[in-house]
């Protein structure tokens, strides 16, 4: 089943010059898709287009075999949830448990059930001690954490994360990093679509997007894209540390090719003599 | 910065903090009303304000609010206490008693009654602020926020949007705090590229001032289209229908602080009523008199 699929995308914030130029892609249920691309590449708003959060003229949006359009929005949005970049402008509640919440009454869920759900969410991101606490004595981290735990109890099947850790520091990013993959283990079923700039991160993913001037130039596998030298040369991506390993082994005259991750390349290395 | 202290929320758990919000609110109008009950005579309404002022003592002590912060807030009252006795002072009022001259000032007679009426409006507003700084200090602001939504909701008949009302306040609390941050940065970033907030006539002040303004603008708008574009993919509909996680609830306590201040509010009432004609409770006259007059 197409978790989401989009065709022939197409839009201009001004009306002049687009910044998605007839966008097609199409993700299947329960796959960690990463999409990278520079600055300006669309990436974003291609989010916020899934999300409907901005008014589309040319192409169509599908999502769990519905159409994005007014009559539908609402039905979507609740299926797709997102974590924006920057922590302190998505806290809308005054502590941790009402931001939760918030989620929850725009649902109009009884009560007593909220309290539960706010109480096992808060839980499931490691917030369960900070429920009463305020957003200005939280990190980063903690304040994403919150965001990822609002965004999860609305049950979504999609999830994006819009440069989620970009703002955080290395710590705060492993930390949000190994909480959605805690998520992704818990809830097979999940899309999750992440944007990002974190290498590393779109290395482990299922697919990677490879977005340039707001086109796609690339759906593959991220082993595949990284094999491809030329490509990256021409994007100017960074490679992942175990790519750039596997490629020193190889000039040492190793034989590396089916070997993708470091626990692999780490195996051989030390039975190697 | 530091004035904002005033009247900040303090996390205690006591009794008064304890309060159903919106009763706290309604016992704070009553008070301040109360207050401003004007009896004839002047020992009178000096033993009624003064009962009163013992009893926000009372309620200040009962409820852990600072008197240190009391007294910062008044040190920033010494501009309107000088206004308020120009006022009275050279205002002439028939009423005042010709006999009670202070002093001269050329040909102008200063009465005492001048200065004790001052005095007396003064330390109302002095406990206007006591009782403000109770409520301020003891309520947390999205209760608060709850309260006034609740007090809004028979406007609804006419259409009054007041949970949106609401809504925008409790946001408005919110990033207080974190647009104060901002403003601390961007004066940082504006310092460090020469800008001097602290020196200078008051044009160049001002100058310096605009450099702040205006980032902080931009960086507010900014914020405020992420904000509802996280609150949009969150599912809020303005008009739709929405549960509370938040629920007001008045208990046995609220009822008891209910019936003391009404108690209070009625006996002041009665006071006001029945001063001219029934009680002259002038106490302070009959001391100092050896013949009362009545």
């Amino acid at each position: 089943m197409k978790s989401v699929e989009i065709k022939d995308l197409t839009y201009s914030y001004n009306g002049v010059d687009p910044i998605l130029k007839g966008v097609s892609l199409s993700l299947d249920k329960g796959e960690y898709v990463s999409i990278v691309g520079h600055n300006g590449s669309g990436k974003s708003t291609l989010a916020k287009l899934i999300l409907g959060l901005l008014p589309f003229s040319k192409g169509t949006i599908i999502v769990n075999d519905l159409e994005l359009n007014k009559k539908n929005l609402q039905t979507i949005r609740n299926k797709v949830a997102i974590v924006f970049q920057n922590p302190d402008n998505q806290f809308i509640g005054a502590t941790v448990e009402d931001d939760i919440a918030f989620s929850l009454e725009n649902m109009n869920m009884p009560r007593e059930e909220m309290i539960s759900k706010v109480k096992e969410y808060a839980s499931k991101v490691g917030m369960l001690d900070y429920l009463t606490k305020e957003p200005s004595y939280l990190s980063g981290g903690q304040k994403q954490r919150v965001a990822i735990a609002t965004a999860l109890v609305r049950n979504p099947d999609i999830l994006i994360l819009d440069e989620s850790t970009s703002m955080l520091d290395p710590n705060g990013k492993s930390e949000i990093l190994s909480l959605v993959r805690r998520m992704k283990i818990e809830n097979p079923n999940l899309t999750i679509i992440s944007i990002t700039h974190d290498i590393e991160e779109a290395y482990n993913s299922d697919k990677i997007i490879l977005m340039h001037k707001g086109e796609i130039v690339l759906t593959c596998k991220p082993i595949e894209l990284f094999k491809n030298r030329e490509l990256i040369n021409k994007y100017n991506l960074k490679v992942p540390f175990v790519v750039e390993l596997k490629k020193k082994l190889q000039e040492l005259g190793y034989n590396v090719t089916d070997k993708n991750t470091l626990e692999e390349l780490g195996e051989m290395i030390w039975q190697s003599k | 910065m530091n004035n904002l202290t005033f009247g900040r929320y303090v996390p205690f758990n006591t009794v008064v903090h304890r309060l159903d919000p919106r009763n706290k609110i309604l016992m704070m109008i009553l008070l301040l009303v109360s207050i401003f009950f004007r009896v004839s005579t002047w020992s009178t309404a000096l033993i009624l304000t003064g009962f009163q002022f013992l009893i926000l003592i009372g309620i200040m002590l009962l409820a852990h609010v600072s008197f240190k912060s009391l007294f910062k807030s008044l040190s920033m009252m010494w501009i309107l206490i000088l206004f308020l006795m120009i006022i009275y002072i050279f205002i002439p009022n028939p009423a005042y008693n010709a006999d009670h001259i202070a002093f001269h000032i050329g040909n102008y007679a200063v009465n005492y009654d001048a200065f004790v009426q001052a005095g007396y409006i003064i330390f109302r507003l002095v406990m206007m602020i006591m009782i403000t700084m109770i409520l301020t200090s003891t309520t947390k602001p999205m209760d608060l926020t709850y309260a006034l939504e609740w007090y809004m909701t028979p406007l609804k008949i006419v259409r009054f949007p007041s949970h949106i009302v609401a809504m925008t306040l409790s946001i408005a609390l919110r990033f207080i705090p974190t647009l104060l941050d901002e403003t601390q940065r961007i004066m940082k970033a504006q310092s460090s590229r020469g800008v001097d907030f602290n020196h200078g006539g008051l044009i160049r002040r001002v100058r310096a001032l605009i450099s702040l303004v205006i980032p902080l603008f931009v960086s507010a708008i900014s914020r405020s289209e992420e904000l509802s574009n996280a609150m949009e993919a969150r599912g809020y509909d303005p008009y739709g229908k929405r549960s509370r996680y938040r629920i007001l609830s008045f208990h046995f306590v609220d009822l008891v602080g209910f019936v003391f201040v009404v108690a209070i509010f009625g006996a002041m009432l009665t006071f006001l009523i029945l001063d001219k004609k029934y009680m002259n409770v002038d106490f302070i006259y009959w001391i100092f008199h050896a013949k009362p007059n009545f």
